[in-house]
């Protein structure tokens, strides 16, 4: 898939002292493109402006061609699906309710829930109170619900914190499973060797400024990272596959 | 009802909702039929049904030539049918408008009257009285009532407005500040009026109270507030997603901000309507709704109609309870709305909520 889906031209957005951008970047279906950087470095703004959340303060956004700015939200969501970083339910939806409010936008609905369901196994989750889940159960509904959603990209905000170990192959897997259905993610991550797994591409981000962003390999290298954070990293490349690993800095 | 439901798992909640749906409604017009039977002036229960017969349309003759005494029917039919469907149309909007307040505040202990509609109606119904108003005629109360409780909540969205976005809390914390502005403008014209010390007639009005109702206050009122019902009820899932988050219902496609116009508004309609003829009746907009979401989940889809019914049904008790505690007074609703609903509530989320509000 070479076709654009996802086009953002010198964004820039600022509130109180902070400052996002400028930033450009472009996304192709079927593209994972990896959101990295330290805390506070404009990550879930950065999101947020995308999925038209936050309006930029200059530049603009084109989903294949057209400005988000002249789409309805019904339209948006075709397009964009939204992980948050959480969901807290403070009235008491249950699974069910939570998953079916994900496929708002969709027509036909019940039928395909159930089926949902049944396909990640969590018929007994379905009638549990959202907010009685384990944070791991919570993460994986919001994933199931941001899948369920069938827009053409899914914007993760860490889909990998709190979770055990099984549990954070089966979202990493369902991220590789969401690209090979020809569909874009574009994802936030903490963890550079997640980063470096699963992303196409990768855009760093520090204090609202891009360091690096382009392919994986190009970008993940310890000029880049040492530029972000105050640590050493040593890159091993085996086998098609990538290693970081940081160290305490050297006092120079 | 509730000693059942105590067992329920939650996968149970689920599967019997359906049966506690037609409980609840039976048993609503159970008790709102035999509503009929008690008050101050002793009708035989065989004179009772008599009336109620001769009112069914085209048929009603048939049943008529038997009512023995003619002001026992006009007991019935112009003051204790009115007063008990008043009892259950401002039931079912309390409760329907708290529910669809806090699912739009994502917040469990609000409800329509923090949006400015009691202080507004309040300042209506005092102003009414204090200048002596009367050139809209003999509902000139009600009409000021109603009209002041949609301007203040007016004012209060106004005064909430952030680049055409109305930030919630900003919301919720501006109305809670008009309010004790406007309620301190009612306590001091209260204080100040000579008019007022004269009549009674506020102060039921401010301690809530059905037993004033006329069928021409009711039939407006019951018309604008089933369509309200109705349209809210039509919204149920817009208003599932708002409840996580603005953000994330945005992102599944929901127009949030029209969402809360249309809601705040239709809200702000049926409560001010009823709360200008019956007064304020506390309490209903706030409890309803959890006791349907124990009963029932949390979806919007089922907590609506239980909160319509179960609003309905304890306004009704609640009225029979007025009438029955000091004979022949009728205590105003809202005193016992009070009494009544706030032991009821603190031993329900005791014996009921288990884990639901942890945290």
């Amino acid at each position: 898939m070479d076709i654009t889906l996802i086009e953002a031209s010198a964004l820039e957005y600022s509130v109180n002292r902070f400052h996002l951008g400028p930033v450009s970047l472009s996304v192709k279906g079927g593209e994972v493109l990896g959101i990295g950087g330290p805390n506070g470095s404009g990550k879930s703004t950065l999101l947020k402006v995308m999925l038209r959340l936050i309006r930029p303060t200059r530049g603009r956004i084109t989903i294949e061609g057209e400005d988000i700015e002249n789409m309805t939200q019904h339209d948006l969501s075709r397009k964009l699906a939204y992980l948050p970083q959480n969901l807290f339910s403070p009235l008491n939806l249950s699974v069910q309710d939570v998953l079916l409010a994900s496929q708002y936008s969709l027509e036909r609905k019940s039928n395909k829930l159930d089926a949902i369901i049944n396909r990640y196994g969590i018929e007994d989750l379905k009638h549990r109170d959202f907010n009685s889940l384990s944070g791991g159960e919570k993460r994986l509904v919001m994933l199931i619900g941001a899948i369920n959603q069938d827009s053409d990209a899914i914007l993760m905000d860490e889909p990998d914190t709190f979770l055990d170990v099984d549990k954070e192959i089966q979202v990493m897997e369902e991220i590789r499973n969401v690209r090979d259905s020809g569909r874009s993610v574009i994802v936030i991550l903490h963890d550079l060797n997640k980063l470096a797994k699963i992303c196409d591409n990768v855009i760093m981000l520090k204090s609202g400024k891009v360091i690096a962003y382009g392919p994986t390999d190009e970008v993940l290298v310890p000029e880049t990272l040492e530029k972000m954070y105050s640590a050493s990293f040593r890159i091993e490349q085996a086998s098609g596959s990538m290693r970081i690993d940081a160290f305490p800095k050297r006092r120079s | 009802m509730f000693k059942t439901l105590r067992h329920f798992s939650t996968s149970e909640r689920y599967s019997k909702s359906g049966i506690v749906f037609i409980i609840s409604f039976v048993l609503l017009l159970i008790v709102a039929v035999s509503s009929a039977f008690i008050g101050v002036v002793y009708i035989s229960p065989e004179e009772v049904t008599k009336i109620f017969l001769s009112q069914i349309p085209y048929l009603g003759h048939y049943f008529s030539a038997g009512i023995n005494v003619a002001h026992q029917s006009e007991i019935i039919v112009y003051l204790r049918e009115p007063h008990i469907l008043g009892a259950v149309i401002i039931g079912a909007v309390l409760g329907v408008g708290g529910a669809v307040i806090q699912s739009v505040f994502k917040n469990p202990i609000t409800e329509p009257y923090m949006i400015g509609i009691s202080s507004g109606a309040a300042l209506g119904a005092v102003l009414s009285i204090a200048i002596g108003l009367t050139i809209l005629g003999v509902y000139t109360l009600q009409l000021l009532a109603f009209i002041f409780s949609a301007l203040i909540v007016g004012l209060i969205y106004f005064f909430s407005l952030r680049s055409g976005r109305v930030p919630i809390v900003y919301m919720l914390l501006t109305g809670i500040a008009v309010s004790v502005f406007v309620s301190s403008l009612v306590a001091f014209m209260l204080y100040n009026s000579p008019n007022l010390a004269s009549t009674s007639e506020v102060f039921f009005w401010l301690m809530g109270s059905v037993d004033t109702i006329t069928w021409a206050e009711l039939i407006p009122v019951a018309l604008l507030s089933i369509a309200s019902v109705f349209i809210l009820s039509l919204y149920s899932k817009e208003l599932d997603t708002i409840q996580l988050g603005e953000d994330y219902a945005r992102s599944v496609g929901v127009r949030v901000e029209s969402l809360k116009i249309i809601a705040l508004t239709l809200v702000t309609i049926s409560v001010s309507a009823v709360v200008s003829i019956s007064g304020l009746i506390g309490f209903v907009g706030l409890v309803v709704p959890h006791i349907s979401r124990l009963m029932h989940g949390g979806s919007n889809r089922k907590v609506i109609p239980s909160s319509a019914i179960l609003g309905a049904l304890f306004l009704v008790l609640a009225y029979d309870v007025s009438r029955l505690v000091i004979p022949p007074k009728v205590v105003p609703i809202g005193i016992i709305t009070g009494m009544i609903g706030v032991p009821f509530f603190i031993y329900l989320l005791r014996k009921l909520a288990g884990g639901y509000y942890a945290d």
